[in-house]
């Protein structure tokens, strides 16, 4: 292989970045960073942490205890506290209560079960209620330096 | 880049072979000449610095490769013939570079070995360092270390490393973001500054034991730096500014998002200091009132992106002020400022003609009649975001697709009054069916199949949101897909259980309870 397909392909490698989906264990980081090229993405109003891409959003016509909630497949930075069965208004559930890794705040639940079979498409997913929500479009990611994306 | 770099190697041979003796005691002079070029390159600020600079060489990098990278015949023959009238190796040396280097030193050019690297993250980069003296030399090269971003490695970043790192990139560095490197201190950073006094663009978002006295540290050695952002950095304010501001005067990009404890009079002093500010993000500062907008209108003329996401204490009369004195401003986002009315929109219609983006996420007071002044004015508008903008109609969607053909990226969503209608002027605007990228429409329960239809018009579309619109079917999402393949639709229609019922309902693509079709279902309520 001579050096320009050597050059393509340590550039290609380098600008892949580690996808990791789904809630995340942070273990030396302190807060998750998702893709840089992502359409959009909501971050903990009071952290500013980041909790998921747009493109994981599911829903956002739904009602959570304090107003608006969005449904997501998929979140970051979160942890999440032990299930426990709860009436909601769509049936029986088994919930467990979701919280902001970084600040510790609580953002909403986890479907963990639900009971009946119409719901069933819930489960896995993470409900987070907007008024811990800030959205971000990154309009400004065309200011940031293409080297910097490079060094990782 | 092909003819770049040979025609570096045609310098090198007019310049004749200038070879070193590649003993090993050279080795720190071979470097220190690299670092006395690459200052010299340093003021343009490429990564290639050394290109077509270097005529010394380890000698190795001359003779052969010409002969097996040159393209042509006619190239390769030319070369010969000047490399056999150029000045001949050292017989010595040659049988040294055969024996003793690698093939890869001799058959990539320095040059492209250096580019390479560029592309290296810095483990990679140290792990090259310790190959081979060689290599050594090409790592540690200046030019691989002029921008260094931390923000993935967060816990491993302690004060030594940072000190270390520092040392090492000395006065190459021009780029460091060490955004949320927490262990990070004040004295940290002062070794930092002391070393690294070319240093033109800091990050320093959440490290929280950052504070003023890192700003008064920069003040003291970083006197080029253009673009701060202390955003998150509760530890700061007023003072921290005033310092930085006094030594710093090429600062043109500002980000104290979220910094609590920065004052209006710190907003003053900024603005004040910084004439030629053209990024300046506040987001989430209550402090920023109409007074610090008029102050920053008033100083900073050649503002381009102006950020005031939940600046919630801004109203008309601070943007009045501010549109007006900065008719070059590009990018504008005043969502959440849910005190803003149609004055603003028709003031950046007046004076910012060359507004690109702009992001109204919930300004719930924008009507059709601001939209129809702000379009007339601004017709480069690229990005509109209107999320939860619900006061307009149908009629916003015509104003701004008459008047603003290259909008590219269209938000909608919650719009509750915009129809089909409304989608079909896009969809029949020549402008919107060659440029428009992004539409979302989500959240619109008016929004039928019909709307698809119109949308089929639309041929670089790339990203479709047509979630929550209960009168969306599945078969115009598939249709609009079939025809686009490359779109990206974001659409959910959850598993439907059958449910037989005889009377006009529509049924909630959620929880599959069904409703009267003319109310908006509140099925999907949850407390």
């Amino acid at each position: 292989m001579n050096c320009w397909t050597f050059l393509s392909v340590i550039r290609r490698k380098m600008v892949k970045k580690n996808h990791h989906g789904g809630s995340k264990t942070l273990g030396k980081l302190f807060q998750f960073y998702l893709p840089t090229k992502t359409h959009r993405i909501y971050s903990c109003l009071h952290c500013r942490a980041q909790l998921a891409s747009h493109d994981e959003l599911i829903s956002k016509s739904f009602q959570g205890s304090q107003g608006r909630a969005y449904l997501f497949n998929s979140v970051v930075n979160v942890n999440t506290s032990a299930a426990e069965e709860r009436v909601l208004l769509t049936g029986l559930h088994e919930v467990a209560d979701v919280y902001c890794d970084c600040c510790k705040t609580l953002l909403g639940w986890k479907y963990e079960h639900a009971f009946e079979s119409s719901q069933k498409y819930k489960e896995g997913k993470f409900i987070i209620e907007l008024v811990h929500m800030i959205k971000d479009n990154g309009w400004d990611d065309e200011n940031i330096d293409e080297s910097e994306y490079l060094k990782k | 880049m092909r003819s770049h770099f040979q025609l570096s190697f045609f310098f090198n041979i007019i310049n004749g072979c200038h070879t070193t003796t590649t003993d090993s005691s050279s080795d720190t002079s071979s470097s220190t000449i690299t670092e006395r070029i690459n200052n010299q390159v340093n003021y343009g600020c490429s990564s290639t610095s050394t290109l077509g600079v270097l005529t010394h060489t380890n000698g190795d990098s001359l003779r052969h490769p010409l002969l097996n990278i040159s393209a042509t015949k006619h190239h390769r023959r030319f070369l010969l013939r000047l490399i056999h009238n150029s000045t001949i190796m050292n017989k010595q040396e040659e049988e040294l570079i055969n024996e003793n280097t690698c093939l890869l030193d001799t058959i990539l050019p320095k040059e492209l070995i250096l580019r390479i690297f560029s592309f290296l993250d810095y483990q990679s980069l140290c792990r090259c360092a310790q190959v081979s003296k060689y290599w050594n030399t090409l790592a540690l090269d200046g030019s691989n270390w002029q921008s260094i971003n931390l923000k993935n490695f967060q816990r491993d970043i302690n004060g030594n490393v940072l000190e270390n790192l520092s040392i090492r990139c000395g006065k190459f560095l021009k780029r460091l973001n060490i955004e949320n490197c927490k262990f990070i201190t004040d004295h940290n950073m002062g070794i930092v500054t002391n070393h690294c006094q070319n240093l033109e663009r800091l990050i320093v978002k959440h490290c929280d034991k950052i504070s003023n006295t890192t700003l008064f540290y920069l003040s003291r050695h970083c006197p080029y730096l253009k673009h701060i952002n202390i955003s998150s950095c509760h530890h700061i304010d007023d003072q921290g500014i005033k310092m930085i501001c006094t030594s710093c005067s090429y600062l043109e990009s500002w980000d104290i998002s979220w910094c609590m404890h920065i004052t209006e009079n710190g907003i003053r002093v900024v603005t004040e200091s910084c004439s030629k500010l053209t990024t300046f993000k506040a987001e989430g500062c209550t402090y920023m009132t109409n007074n610090a907008a008029m102050h920053l209108g008033k100083n900073c003329s050649k503002l381009l992106f102006l950020d005031l996401n939940r600046c919630s204490s801004l109203t008309d009369d601070g943007l009045i002020i501010l549109t007006q004195y900065c008719p070059l401003l590009e990018t504008l986002i005043i969502a959440n400022c849910t005190s803003l009315t149609d004055h603003t929109l028709i003031a950046l219609g007046k004076y910012c003609h060359q507004l690109k983006k702009l992001d109204a996420t919930l300004c719930s007071q924008f009507s059709d009649a601001g939209f129809l002044a702000m379009a007339q004015g601004c017709h480069l508008l690229r990005r509109i975001d209107l999320e939860d903008c619900t006061a307009i109609t149908d009629e916003t969607i015509r104003h701004l697709v008459d008047n603003c053909p290259n909008i590219e990226n269209f938000t909608l969503s919650r719009c509750e009054q915009i129809t089909d209608d409304g989608v079909r002027y896009i969809g029949s605007s020549v402008n919107a069916q060659e440029n428009l990228r992004v539409l979302e429409l989500d959240n619109c329960p008016s929004i039928t199949d019909i709307s698809i239809n119109h949308l089929l018009a639309c041929q670089n579309l790339q990203r479709l949101d047509i979630f929550d619109c209960q009168q969306i079917t599945r078969n115009a999402v598939k249709r609009i897909q079939m025809r686009y393949p490359h779109l990206k639709i974001h659409a959910y229609f959850a598993p439907q259980t059958p449910t037989p019922t005889p009377h006009q309902t529509t049924t909630c693509s959620f929880c599959c309870s069904t409703s009267c079709s003319a109310c908006v279902p509140s099925c999907c309520t949850i407390t």
